[in-house]
């Protein structure tokens, strides 16, 4: 009986030089791991732009029905997004989401990124669904995100998809291009020599046009 | 369809797995048959086969080089592999091409998710490509037509819409432009692309080139609820897929019923949906206090329309209580509406608004329908369109005349206004709006004049015909071309067209019959076609083309006020006492009265389902909307009758509830709920079996199939219809109940044509009809009383 007390508190003794696993929160927060997944943010491109373009692909991934998207459509008086189309509606139920951050791989711009953000209590449910205006990156900055702790990084040596456009590949990069041109510019090589991109030319010296 | 006789048949083997398929199949017919995809492209199934894109390249034995599925031709004991080394390597290269220059913006495009390049690339294509040079890039989005947008880009050049434009609606609309990799898709601006079909191309294009502008980021396809129905926009009632995102009906696809629509549907069934989305629709029942429409609960709102309608019934007699149903409302719901007004009130003050057709005459039954079908216009010789216009009224048989002139049907085209049939008719005659029934009577009387009568009926008839020739002696062509304003000798070479003719079809609007000079129109026609023998046969009928989608079914249902359903007359003591026991109430055999008796003040409280009278009336008339003494009006909307309404109940539209509609070629079809009711409104049977309670009848129905069913049992022309045994595609009436399928699926055989014998043995196959067939049949006039 007595070695039962006495092997119990040899492990309380043994414990209490130790520094204590709890910290004081919220006066001091645990650094987070870089993968951490927390909190949707919408990003932005360098002039402004927003990445997503209302594809609707990270809803349809989501495993939890959590994401609302209405899209519509750039206007040359309005630009939201590069390319033709942008979400006028995002709203993501953070009620529902479970967090498995399918969304930010579904997504072809690098526009939604689960980020550490995990400090979401509320009195009311419905201040749970976040609108597109809490979840987007402000104006002026310009950031990926975790985007860069879960992508590779890429092998030396890889040969670019994207004409005129130097670096490594990047998936992200490559499917903004074909849908908005993302932040690259639009206009494009001529394909064929001497193609002056009239229809009605037909290339061939001398012929009747 | 019915079996193939076994010498038509080629038997060949695909992938090892023999099949036989009718002579002068595509080998992509026969895979199709077995289940095997060959991807296509360029290929139609509705259209000439081109060969153009080499997307369905197969191994075919003993052919040297890989042949193309779409263009060739089975053979016997052809052995064909869609899965040899080749092939694949083959449709990758294709693959491989058309992506050159496609650009990878799936995610924004609309077509993404459903897109025919997407898919075979993913199931065939090679993972990869070798190109790695800039893709084209040209302006867009580019409008090709008010609805429809072009993607350059995007276009890989099959021509299917091109073709459509072409060959299927010939019209003007899209071309190809340029050559070679320059190759696009166009339209002259000097015939712009205005057809009514437009968006069928955008329904068929493999990628997302062509695009409406209705749906343009609207949505995804994984986004959609996709529910088979029917259409509920005009009285075709071509098959559809009804798409719908959380609240909103977005489009509608054609979802193809070779009988009715072949695969097509017009742009109105396909984007012409803002009624149902729209914020004006009601959501709560309205009660008049204090002189103003005020919500309040259904409860309360039922319970004041049973209150009210019983109250003035016993005050009054229930000749003092009326209803006005609709051509909108489901079968069931006509139905029902009718059983209302004619079991719990004891009223036969029913009717709707509809053409003028000669009322039954005891003994004789006559459905006033189109007595061929739609797809029987492929086999006329010749189609007459007399006061109708199709093209805007009842597109897709507009689109079948079409077809039907490709077989070589010649068309006659006698309307007061232009018609884009005009084009390709062989007759076009102009006249006077208004005296589409003169004409008909100037026919007439040039086939009985000039002894043009034929056929069996006729001949079996020559007193009738004597009587007849007498009642049009005076309407010469001569005479009707001075009051109307027609050609009288091609009026008259017209008359012997369709006396002469192999099988004609004779069609007018049903809103032609309303014209001053309209009451025997329908009548007249008939006659018309019996005497020239263009009746009985598939390719030769008459027939009206209905207003709405339901406004046969509305007839059908007994929305009448000297007809129970089925066109039994209610004077008939024997049909009213089997109806009666069914319903179990006594039956009143005094005929209602009608439309325009009703609105003009005959009766104290009106009951208006789905109907807006306050649209057909005078603005002199109008003040008698106000005069009745109670007003309910069934609608989704504040029309302009439910504004002077007592009570509004708000109901819900087509795609919010099930039942079954009947089309202009008597085709019963299923329509299906798509989305949930409005919250607040209620589907328009619901209400009625609301009120029905509350007035104390112990009404059961808790689905609209089980109204259906009742239909089945008690009305003739319907007998055996069931949801069930209705299934995907419908069923022409007269019905009549079919063996079990395997599974144990009931059935129901329908009536692709009438024969004047269904009219002698009084249509009614069975159940509790009281016609009689006494005297058989005889024409038109002879039997009926002019309405």
């Amino acid at each position: 009986m007595a070695m039962d007390i006495i092997k119990g508190l040899n492990t309380t003794l043994r414990e209490l030089g130790k520094k204590p696993t709890t910290v004081s929160y919220p006066e001091e927060k645990r650094p987070l791991p870089a993968r951490f997944r927390g909190r949707h943010v919408l990003h932005r491109y360098e002039n402004g732009l927003e990445r997503c373009v209302g594809c609707f692909l990270c809803a349809g991934a989501c495993p939890a029905d959590a994401i609302y998207i209405e899209a519509a459509e750039n206007s040359e008086e309005q630009r939201v997004s590069p390319g033709e189309r942008y979400a006028r509606v995002f709203d993501v139920n953070l009620l529902r989401c479970i967090f498995c951050g399918y969304c930010e791989q579904a997504c072809p711009t690098g526009a939604i990124t689960l980020e550490r953000i995990y400090e979401l209590s509320v009195t009311h449910p419905e201040d749970l669904v976040y609108h597109k205006e809490q979840l987007l990156e402000p104006l002026g900055s310009a950031t990926r995100g975790s985007l860069d702790a879960w992508v590779a990084p890429a092998p030396d040596q890889t040969p670019t998809p994207l004409p005129g456009r130097q670096g490594f590949f990047d998936g992200l990069e490559a499917s903004a291009a074909a849908v908005g041109q993302g932040d690259l510019p639009a206009e494009t090589e001529i394909m064929i020599a001497g193609d002056t991109g009239d229809p009605h030319d037909t290339g061939v010296a001398g012929e009747e046009k | 369809m019915a079996e193939q006789p076994r010498e038509d048949l080629v038997n060949l083997t695909i992938d090892g797995r023999p099949v036989s398929v009718p002579k002068g199949s595509l080998i992509w017919a026969a895979a199709r048959k077995l289940g095997i995809e060959i991807p296509i492209y360029c290929y139609h199934p509705k259209m000439e086969p081109l060969g153009a894109c080499r997307m369905c390249f197969v191994a075919v034995e003993k052919m040297p080089k890989l042949a193309t599925a779409c263009t060739t031709v089975v053979t016997e004991g052809m052995v064909v592999r869609t899965d040899t080394p080749a092939v694949k390597k083959g449709r990758q290269g294709t693959l491989e091409f058309l992506l050159i220059n496609h650009p990878l913006d799936c995610p924004v495009c609309d077509k993404g998710g459903e897109c025919d390049l997407q898919d075979f690339t993913l199931r065939h294509g090679p993972g990869g490509s070798r190109f790695d040079v800039s893709k084209r890039h040209f302006a867009k989005p580019i409008p090709v037509s008010e609805q429809i947008l072009l993607d350059r880009e995007r276009c890989i050049a099959c021509q299917r819409c091109a073709r459509f434009c072409q060959s299927v609606a010939m019209e003007d609309g899209l071309a190809m432009q340029e050559r070679g990799f320059r190759t696009e898709v166009g339209v002259d601006p000097a015939a712009p692309f205005d057809s009514i079909f437009s968006g069928n191309v955008v329904e068929m294009c493999p990628v997302g080139a062509l695009t409406a502008k209705s749906y343009r980021f609207v949505s995804r396809p994984w986004e959609l609820k996709k529910t088979g129905s029917v259409c509920g926009l005009c009285s075709v009632g071509c098959n559809v897929r009804v798409d719908v995102r959380v609240d909103k009906v977005l489009r509608q696809y054609s979802r193809p019923n070779d009988d009715v629509d072949d695969g097509w549907l017009c742009d109105r069934g396909r984007w012409e949906l803002d009624a149902i989305n729209s914020q004006e629709r009601l959501r709560t029942p309205l009660i008049r206090k204090d002189g103003l429409l005020q919500p309040a609960s259904w409860d309360e709102a039922m319970r004041l329309v049973a209150g009210r309608l019983r109250e003035i019934a016993e005050r009054d007699g229930p000749g003092a209580v009326g209803g006005i149903g609709s051509t909108h409302t489901t079968n069931e719901e006509a139905y029902l509406f009718q059983k209302l007004l004619r079991a719990g009130l004891g009223t036969n003050n029913v009717d709707h608004h509809h053409g003028r057709f000669p009322a039954a005459a005891p003994g004789a039954v006559l459905p006033w329908a189109w007595t061929d079908s739609i797809a029987g216009l492929e086999r006329a010789s010749d189609i007459l369109i007399l006061g109708a216009d199709p093209y805007h009224r009842q597109p897709i048989v507009d689109l079948r005349i079409r077809k039907a002139i490709r077989a070589g049907a010649r068309v006659h085209i006698v309307t007061p206004e232009p018609n884009r049939l005009d084009r390709l008719a062989a007759t076009v005659l102009r006249y006077t709006p208004g005296h589409t029934g003169e004409i008909a009577r100037a026919l007439l009387n040039v086939v009985t004049a000039e002894g043009l009568t034929r056929g069996e009926f006729a001949a079996q008839r020559a007193a009738t015909v004597e009587a007849r020739r007498a009642s049009v002696a005076n309407d010469t062509p001569e005479q009707v071309a001075e009051t109307a304003g027609i050609e009288s000798a091609a009026l008259r070479a017209l008359a012997r067209d369709l006396a002469g003719a192999e099988a004609a079809v004779i069609l007018y609007d049903e809103m032609a019959t309303r014209e001053p000079s309209g009451a025997t129109l329908a009548a007249d026609l008939l006659d018309l076609a019996l005497l020239t023998g263009n009746f009985g046969r598939p390719g030769a009928g008459v027939g009206p083309l209905m207003e709405d989608n339901n406004s046969l079914g509305a007839r059908d249902m007994g929305l009448l006020p000297d007809t129970l359903p089925g066109y039994r007359l209610v004077a008939d003591q024997d049909a009213r006492a089997a109806l009666g026991a069914v319903w179990g109430a006594t039956l009143v055999g005094e005929p209602g009265q009608t439309y325009e008796e009703m609105l003009g003040g005959g009766v104290k409280a009106l009951y208006v389902l789905g109907a807006d009278p306050a649209r057909h009336l005078a603005d002199a008339q109008l003040t008698h909307l106000n005069g009745f003494e109670f007003l309910v009006v069934q609608d989704m909307f504040l029309t302009e009758t439910a504004r002077r309404a007592d009570v509004v109940l708000p109901a819900v539209a087509y795609t919010e509830k099930d039942g079954s509609f009947t089309n202009t070629e008597r085709r019963v079809q299923r329509v299906r709920q798509a989305m949930q009711p409005l919250p607040g409104a209620k589907a328009d049977w619901e209400i009625l079996v609301g009120v029905a309670r509350a007035l104390g009848l112990s009404w059961r129905y808790l689905t609209p199939a089980e109204i259906l069913s009742e239909i089945g049992r008690t009305v003739p022309l319907y007998a055996g219809a069931s949801r069930r045994a209705l299934g995907e595609l419908g069923a022409c009436w007269p019905l009549s109940p079919g063996a079990r399928t395997p599974e144990g699926r009931p059935t129901v055989s329908g009536s692709p044509f009438l024969t004047w014998e269904m009219f002698e043995r009084g249509v009614a196959p069975s159940g509790v009809s009281g016609a009689t067939g006494a005297a058989g049949p005889e024409l038109a006039v002879a039997r009926g009383r002019e309405e």
